[in-house]
């Protein structure tokens, strides 16, 4: 008989080299056992040996997050059962071929950049790698974008397609080599091809004719193609990227037309951290995140000095990428072919390829569609499948006072699918479908939430396909069988009428979440609170009561909350016109403002953008559609005060992409508050008053406010900050009144509104001078990206 | 003369009423018998349906509630290729109407009626509480011809989608009345017989149609895509709005594909019978400005949807039409 020990090993233990680590330590120590991958956990025998058995755990114990041992791996839990057995022990250590059971909680890694190592052999000429553009290996190389199905092995991959070659399965087979089990090792001989697809008209027939081209020519052809101004398509671990070259002004409209984008700014990639300190702040944590496994695009502060002393990277690079945005979207390469890119350029556009509105293409055959008819002008690609398209994660760094914090814009590779560990047991398998825009759903097993990418705006076609598809890869991945259905009550909301669907299917009912408690509780769920106060600012949610909430002043309990207080309705006109046509919206509110006597209507004649109203049918149009409350709704949004304030500042008259007008009111407000020395009183009076038990801020007396200090012709960018500053200082009257409500000094900050790094700063300032404790979103979006956790708090 | 309870009561006010107004204007020989029912000459396939009017103001530019009443039952008739015939009507009146403006209103159905080749055989009248205002429920008969069946789930892929003409006028003109606000917008209450009937007669063959009434474009074709479990594909930039409606929209934020008509209609049908269709719909009344605006298409995922092709080459899914006016956009 022999004594059997069994370790559990759960936490990111697959497709990170976890086994062969395993089995090099068991055969070191000289143990008798095995080590295999079952579903997503890690499951080690070892007979008999104790001592081998404790020093064993106690390494493994060592790898944490951020471990140099084993670079993206991480041991959560080692559960450990003994048995005696009858069965006879194997004669060293080794990797069993893997079993596939059901059992509790899978991990899915995610997508690694290349390693160092990797890259080195990458540049080397003497290496058989050498310019191979899919090197990767243990520690490196994508990973959930390519996995069918767990346990994490090659023919559960798109790798299949690929058999290794003789000098490959060696260095598979080795014991210390960085391949030894890498699912991904391939070479020039077996793995992935690069090539190349463009349309070239024949000089003699003159027809035009496919024009393919393979490895090293086809890598030349492309740099020389983005020389000339063209744009490309370049396949990347998740999904393609429109590519130009990012100080060629064409290139870049050319883009602008390729993706309909009018503004908008792009991505850009640069080779090292040292060139986008030519043009850009970068601190430490900034460098650390540029460089960090999951190469998100971190949005770095410019530099705007006129005549720096930079070359050829002078500021005009920016402004026809990024609309003159106060932080340019940079990022570094993360793949070995965009590292063979950035030896040749020292910036390219590297935006998201898809057209407007629509999710990220990563199936070859769509982008050879655009080829063909003409949109872009070659496709640089491999064929290696990606199964699990994912974008670009998008991060920024907003200094507080006393500390600096990780804002997670967009949350896709490099964390998806990591789960986000709760401390609450969930009673089933949840299903939370997040919100219609920025769509991102939640799939949850007792305390770990996995979260997916993003997939966009629900209304389109194609994202509506894509959250569909990778619903149910999820659930198969992570084995779950959703019990519980949870979404927004959104009745306009093609998710809230899919979920009830699922649920329907599955004999349930779905759970319904107003979108803002949902917000603050993804702030709980980050910080497990169970009770806390909250200002949630964004732009739409459905309110309980029928109208379209974004200012709200909320008290969470567990799974309840009330509504203490909100931003005054103000009726607007015209659904999600009156969010783009913002010109519009303002006049709305100077209406309801010079019906309250708040304004006087003959000073809207000296205003810039209200002239074309006035005297005409068109103000008489807006003023009937009020009365009548044609096409007209109620909202307390504070998206639409940013939108308003920057219409009567005169910033902005049009959202033409989201989230347009906020943004340059920011970007004037932080530019005048980094040149002023202290921080002004706040020079508006925005009221704060309580009437029947509900806290309300004044929003017509604001606007109204703002309006006649520009008309009097105070400074736009004075003006801007004051926005911010004032309705920081409105917020933290709000907060006192929410604490003598509650004796509750846990305050929760939540909404897409909260993306605005100045008015963040502002109010957490001021909150932690009153002794309030501030939570804010750190691992998820404050944004709509951010929902899907907080309904899942919320569920049971 | 002001309408009050009176005149419902059934006795010599009422026979005034039915006297002086409906008689005088529904002018024909069942509707003179002024019997428990009307007895008219039959059909072996007949095509009924009903439908009620509240339509306020009473009174819009370009029709009213009585050309209406007629326009909505008749269209409906001849949604499934039936001949229209005969109309009941069913008068709801409100104390304190104006019978000067009753009168108004069953002269336009009387000449409505005549226009859409339809008899008023029967009617009644009830008089309530209230403040004047005016309710009509008609109901409809009409023939089908032996062997006809238009209906939904006829359609076939590769089938194209035609549509009479604008969109939104008469939503846009109800709007504008309430709001009291004078444009340029007229109703495009209008009975689509002529139109219907001249693509029978030429032998089209139909797949489904429908009239484009409450709900828009959007509601109607979601429907029909549904219940056929095909895809409906539309393009952006060949959808039908005057300019003076499209300005309304615009500023008011409402969106053409689900406002209503009373005077339009899709035709669904084989692609090769779109020419002729089209020609033939153009050349009758109420059908200048029809056009193609769509092909149905082989479902692509497990629910069948209708959407549209942006001008930026975007696919935006089409629903029914939920409560009005709420934002999404975050
Ligand atoms: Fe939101
Ligand atoms: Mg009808
Ligand atoms: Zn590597
Ligand atoms: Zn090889």
């Amino acid at each position: 008989m022999h004594t059997l020990y069994s370790l559990n090993v759960t936490g990111l233990v697959q497709g990170v080299g976890f086994r062969p680590y395993v089995e090099e330590l068991g055969n070191k120590l000289n143990l008798k056992g095995s080590v295999s991958n079952i579903g997503g956990q890690v499951l080690i025998k070892i007979f008999d040996d104790k001592k081998g058995l404790d020093i064993l755990k106690e390494n493994l114990s060592k790898l944490c997050k951020n471990n140099t041992v084993l670079p993206g791996s991480r041991v959560d839990n080692i559960l450990i059962s003994t048995e005696t057995s009858n069965e006879n022990p194997p004669r060293n250590f080794f990797i069993n071929n893997s079993l596939n059971i059901h059992d509790n909680i899978r991990f899915i890694p995610v997508d690694y950049a290349t390693c160092d190592k990797c890259k080195s052999e990458l540049l080397d000429k003497n290496n058989r790698r050498y310019r191979y553009p899919f090197i990767s290996c243990v520690a490196c190389g994508p990973r959930i974008t390519i996995i069918n199905e767990l346990p994490y092995d090659r023919e559960n991959t798109s790798m299949k397609d690929f058999p290794m070659c003789e000098a490959c399965e060696t260095e598979y087979k080795t014991f210390e080599n960085i391949r030894h089990y890498a699912q991904t090792i391939a070479c020039h001989d077996c793995g992935p091809i690069l090539k190349f697809y463009a349309k070239k008209r024949n000089e003699i027939n003159g027809l035009v004719e496919d024009y393919k081209l393979e490895r090293e020519d086809a890598f030349s052809k492309a740099v020389k193609e983005i020389k000339a101004g063209k744009v490309l398509a370049v396949k990347d671990i998740g999904g393609y990227h429109f590519v130009c070259d990012a100080k060629n002004v064409k290139a870049i409209r050319k883009m602008r037309q390729v993706k309909a984008r009018e503004k908008k700014a792009f991505a850009v990639m640069f080779p090292d951290v040292k060139t986008i300190k030519k043009i850009a702040y970068v601190s430490e944590k900034e460098a650390e995140l540029l460089e960090s496994n999951a190469r998100p695009i971190v949005l770095v502060r410019k530099r705007e000095e006129i005549g720096s002393d930079t070359d050829s990277f002078g500021y005009n690079l920016s402004e026809e990428i990024d609309d003159n945005a106060i932080r340019l979207g940079a990022m570094l390469p993360s793949n070995p072919l965009q590292i063979l890119l950035m030896q040749e350029f020292d910036c390219l556009i590297m935006t998201s390829g898809n057209l407007a509105g629509e999710p990220i293409i990563a199936r070859d055959k769509d982008i050879f569609d655009l080829v063909k008819n003409g949109q872009i002008d070659g496709s640089l690609y491999n064929e290696r499948e990606i199964i699990n398209p994912l974008d670009d994660s998008i991060v920024k760094v907003t200094k507080l006072d006393n500390r600096e914090i990780t804002q997670i814009i967009r949350r896709a590779r490099g964390y998806v699918p990591d789960p986000i560990k709760i401390n609450k047991f969930l009673k089933n398998d949840y299903y939370a479908a997040g919100a219609d825009l920025k769509s991102v759903f939640a799939l949850a097993r007792k305390n770990y939430v996995t979260l997916s990418g993003h997939f966009g705006d629900l209304d389109d076609y194609e994202a509506r396909r894509a959250k569909d598809r990778a619903r149910k890869i999820f659930t198969k991945l992570l084995d779950l069988k959703p019990e519980s259905f949870i979404a927004d009550r959104h009745p306009g909301y093609y998710s809230n009428k899919d979920t009830k669907i699922l649920a329907n299917e599955a004999g349930t009912k779905a759970l319904e979440i107003q979108h803002h408690h949902a917000h603050q509780a993804s702030v709980m769920a980050e910080h497990s609170l169970s009770e806390c106060i909250g200002i949630v600012l964004d732009g739409t949610g459905y309110g309980n009561d029928g109208n379209i909430w974004g200012g709200e002043f909320l008290y969470c309990k567990d799974t309840d909350f009330k509504r203490l207080g909100h931003f005054d309705y103000l009726e607007l006109i015209g659904a999600d016109n009156a969010t783009v046509d913002i010109d519009k919206s303002a006049m709305v509110a100077m209406i309801q403002a010079i019906n309250a006597k708040l304004v006087d209507e003959e000073l809207l004649i000296n205003h810039p953008c209200f002239k074309k109203y006035i005297n005409s049918a068109s103000l008489d149009l807006l003023k009937a559609a009020l009365k009548e409350h044609i096409n007209s709704y109620k909202s307390s949004s504070v998206g639409r005060l940013f939108d308003i304030a920057a219409v009567i500042m005169n910033i902005c008259q049009k959202n033409s992409y989201e989230g347009e007008a906020p943004m340059k009111l920011e970007a004037l407000a932080t530019r005048y508050f980094e040149r002023i020395e202290n921080l002004n009183p706040a020079i508006i009076p925005v009221i704060v008053k309580e009437i029947n038990g509900e806290i309300l801020v004044d929003s017509k007396g604001f606007m109204s406010d703002l309006f006649k200090l520009y008309i009097a012709g105070a400074r736009v960018d004075e003006l801007a900050f004051e926005f911010h500053n004032s309705l920081a200082k409105a917020l933290v009257s709000v907060a006192i009144a929410m604490r003598d409500k509650t004796n509750c000094s846990d305050i929760a900050l939540s909404g897409g509104c909260f993306n605005n790094s100045l008015l963040l700063k502002l109010l957490v300032t001021r909150l932690e001078k009153e002794d309030f404790k501030v939570y804010l979103n750190e691992k998820v979006p404050c944004g709509d990206g951010g929902i899907a956790l907080g309904q899942i708090y919320l569920g049971n | 003369m002001i309408i009050t309870m009176a005149h419902g009561s059934g006795g010599a006010f009422t026979s005034e009423l039915i006297d002086e107004i409906f008689v005088k204007e529904f002018d024909n020989e069942t509707v003179k018998e002024l019997e428990d029912c009307a007895v008219i000459q039959g059909s072996t396939r007949i095509a009924m349906t009903t439908d009620s009017f509240v339509v306020k103001p009473i009174e819009y530019p370009g029709g009213d509630i009585g050309r209406l009443c007629i326009c909505g039952t008749v269209n409906d008739l001849l949604m499934r290729g039936a001949k229209p015939k005969y109309i009941t009507c069913g008068f709801i009146i409100e104390e304190g109407a104006d019978s000067e403006t009753l009168k108004k209103i069953v002269h336009s159905m009387a000449e409505t009626a005549k226009e859409a080749g339809v008899i008023i055989v029967a009617g009644d009248t009830k008089v309530i509480d209230g403040n004047g205002g005016i309710m009509i429920n008609t109901a409809g008969v009409g023939f089908v011809k032996e062997g006809l069946d238009i209906k939904s789930t006829n359609l076939q892929v590769g089938d194209q989608v035609l549509l009479s003409g604008n969109l939104g006028d008469h939503h846009a003109t109800i709007l504008a009345s309430r709001m009291n606000i004078t444009n340029s917008i007229k109703s495009d209450n209008a009975p689509l017989n002529d139109l219907v009937s001249n693509l029978l007669k030429e032998n089209v063959t139909i797949h489904t149609m429908r009239d484009v009434t409450r709900g828009g474009l959007a509601t109607v074709l979601t429907e029909i895509s549904r219940s056929s479990n095909l895809d409906i594909k539309l393009e952006e930039n060949k959808i039908p709005v005057s300019s003076a409606v499209h300005d309304f929209c615009g500023l008011l934020g409402l969106d053409p594909l689900y406002m209503g008509n009373e005077g339009k209609c899709i035709v669904v049908l084989p692609k090769e019978e779109t020419e002729k269709a089209l020609e033939i719909i153009r050349k009758s009344n109420y059908g200048e400005n029809a056009v193609v605006i769509g092909e149905v298409k082989e479902k692509a995922e497990d629910k069948a949807c209708v959407y549209i092709e942006t001008e930026i080459g975007g696919k935006r899914i089409l629903d029914v039409l939920q409560g009005e006016g709420l934002p999404r956009i975050c």
